[in-house]
């Protein structure tokens, strides 16, 4: 917008009353000024400026404030203590305590009888189990950490995976590598000699005892009746003495195969890889061999 | 200038001497209002002097002019002295900013208008909530003045107090106290244009609430509008 003309030209009739009103007003000069005020002003600009007595007022009356809220806020009730859980180790057991809290249970078994609230961490050698208000059973072998919960659930932290685990369920970690089903599949009945015996047992038993081809069979046949009927020690006991009796003997690489898959289910896995391993070094034409291989790697992981 | 040599250096280092003292005379010669016999200010008097004795020389020049429009900005019921001296304060404290304003007179109604601004707001309060009797104060204006002013001067003030903060500065500013339109942007700190559209809004809304005002005082005494008119 330009400039205005002056208001006196106002056409309009309430403009130019109001134009009129207004200059009479602003024909009143002002009234003449002591000019030993000036002396006033230099006295009031001397004065300190109320800033700290501001500051003070301002502080006092925030403190004030501050002791009516605290005075009039509800208290809280004290929350009560949290109790520790009860622990309870197997005479066998090797376990610790660390500064920050974490039980450190290296072998053998470890219980929670009492749950609490507070939160109970368990370091084993293959995981990290967290809980609160949990009953459980962890128990540490060469194979694994075997977790059995009673009451509650448990946090299992290992190999990157998290699992949790609720009451009345069990899980052995590290979990069993999947066995590659060409390697599960063996034969049987090779031992022919013993067809007609009264105890194919006792049969096989007294021909493993012979030497060459129909040993071997019935070593190897022996294992697995023995495997058959739940006798898993007896059953690697065969199967190992073939091995050591006839290391390049034609039925080898079965042989190696029925330990490396018992050894596997039994969570064995050291002793696994080194069956593998061995299978691989001695039995490089066989075309389970990449299956083979694939397992040793991982059993070798856990 | 010699002896105070930070005072000068901020002089020099904004604006020539020269220049400040031409702005300075066309400022004075809007104070043409002013009915004391007082020496114009004069930058180059001010470079010789102090900067107090420089503020001194301002509050000469212009205390009587200043005192009757941060009268007419705050309204009748605070007193005038008061509110002149905290303008002056003001410029006490701070002389660099006011010496080297290009018009050191719209520097301090930039500071009046604040200072009326900020004393109608704490006067509100303080009557709301009961701790401020209403006082007789000072009469800004010239006692010399015809029944006709005075009586035109009471109504300005009650329509100004009907009036917008923003509407009545610039209607103070330019129509009673005389500034051009350049001396109320600087003082308010706002565009030119600005100020002329405010001023053409607030002359509307002047002369809406006079009407008004006239209707209810005709009423009130019982006289006929024309009368009252005439």
């Amino acid at each position: 917008m330009d400039e205005l003309r002056p208001w006196s030209e106002a056409t309009d009739e309430a403009g130019a009353r109001a134009a009129r009103v207004m200059a009479a007003a602003a024909a009143v000069g002002p009234a003449p000024v002591d000019l030993t005020g000036w002396d006033a002003v230099v006295a009031r600009a001397a004065r300190p400026r109320h800033g700290l007595r501001l500051g003070l007022a301002f502080a006092a009356s925030a403190a004030a404030g501050a002791l009516v809220v605290a005075a009039l806020m509800p208290q809280r009730a004290a929350l009560p203590a949290v109790e520790p859980p009860v622990l309870v180790a197997a005479a066998s057991a090797r376990w610790t305590q660390r500064p920050d809290g974490v039980v450190s249970l290296e072998a053998g078994r470890l219980s929670v009888e009492r749950a609490s609230a507070a939160v109970l961490r368990l370091a084993t050698p293959h995981a990290m189990l967290e809980t609160s208000r949990a009953r459980f059973l962890a128990e540490v072998t060469a194979g694994g950490t075997t977790l059995v919960v009673e009451e509650g659930e448990v946090v299992l932290r290992g190999q990157g995976q998290v699992r949790t685990v609720r009451a009345g369920e069990t899980l052995v970690w590290p979990e069993a590598p999947r066995i590659p089903p060409p390697l599960e599949a063996r034969p049987t009945a090779l031992a022919p000699v013993c067809d007609g015996a009264g105890s194919r047992l006792d049969c096989l038993r007294l021909e493993a005892k012979g030497d060459g081809l129909g040993a071997q069979a019935a070593l190897y046949e022996l294992g697995a009746l023995e495997r058959q009927s739940g006798h898993v020690d007896d059953a690697l006991a065969a199967w190992t003495t073939s091995l050591s009796r006839f290391p390049d003997g034609v039925l080898h690489p079965e042989v190696r195969l029925a330990l490396l898959v018992e050894l596997t289910r039994l969570r064995r896995f050291e002793e696994a890889a080194a069956v593998a391993r061995g299978f691989e070094a001695s039995c490089g034409a066989d075309p389970r061999r990449a299956d083979v291989e694939a397992l040793r790697r991982s059993l070798e992981a856990r | 200038m010699a002896h105070w040599p930070g005072w000068a250096g901020v002089i020099v280092a904004t604006v020539g001497a020269t220049e400040n003292h031409v702005k300075l005379g066309a400022a004075s010669r809007h104070s043409h209002r002013s009915m004391m016999s007082v020496q114009p200010f004069s930058m180059a008097a001010a470079h010789e002097v102090s900067p107090a004795e420089a503020v001194r020389r301002l509050y000469v020049a212009h205390a009587a002019e200043l005192r009757l429009g941060v009268a007419r900005l705050a309204g009748k019921h605070l007193d005038p002295d008061d509110l002149l001296q905290e303008v002056f304060m003001v410029a006490l404290r701070k002389p660099a900013d006011v010496l080297t304003a290009d018009s050191p007179k719209a520097w301090l109604y930039g500071v009046a208008v604040k200072v009326a601004a900020s004393r109608r707001r704490t006067a509100t309060v303080r009557r709301f909530f009961g701790l401020d009797e209403v006082a007789e104060v000072a009469d800004a204006e010239s006692p010399s003045r015809t029944v006709e002013q005075r009586d035109a001067s009471r109504r300005v003030q009650r329509v100004l107090s009907k009036l917008s903060e923003k509407k009545r500065e610039v209607l103070v500013l330019h129509e009673l106290q005389g500034l051009p339109g350049e001396e109320i942007a600087a003082a308010l700190r706002i565009p030119l244009k600005t100020v002329w559209t405010r001023l053409f809004h607030a002359r509307k809304d002047f002369a809406a609430e006079l009407a008004r005002l006239e209707v209810v005082e005709a009423r009130t005494s019982g006289l006929p509008q024309e009368r009252r008119h005439g």
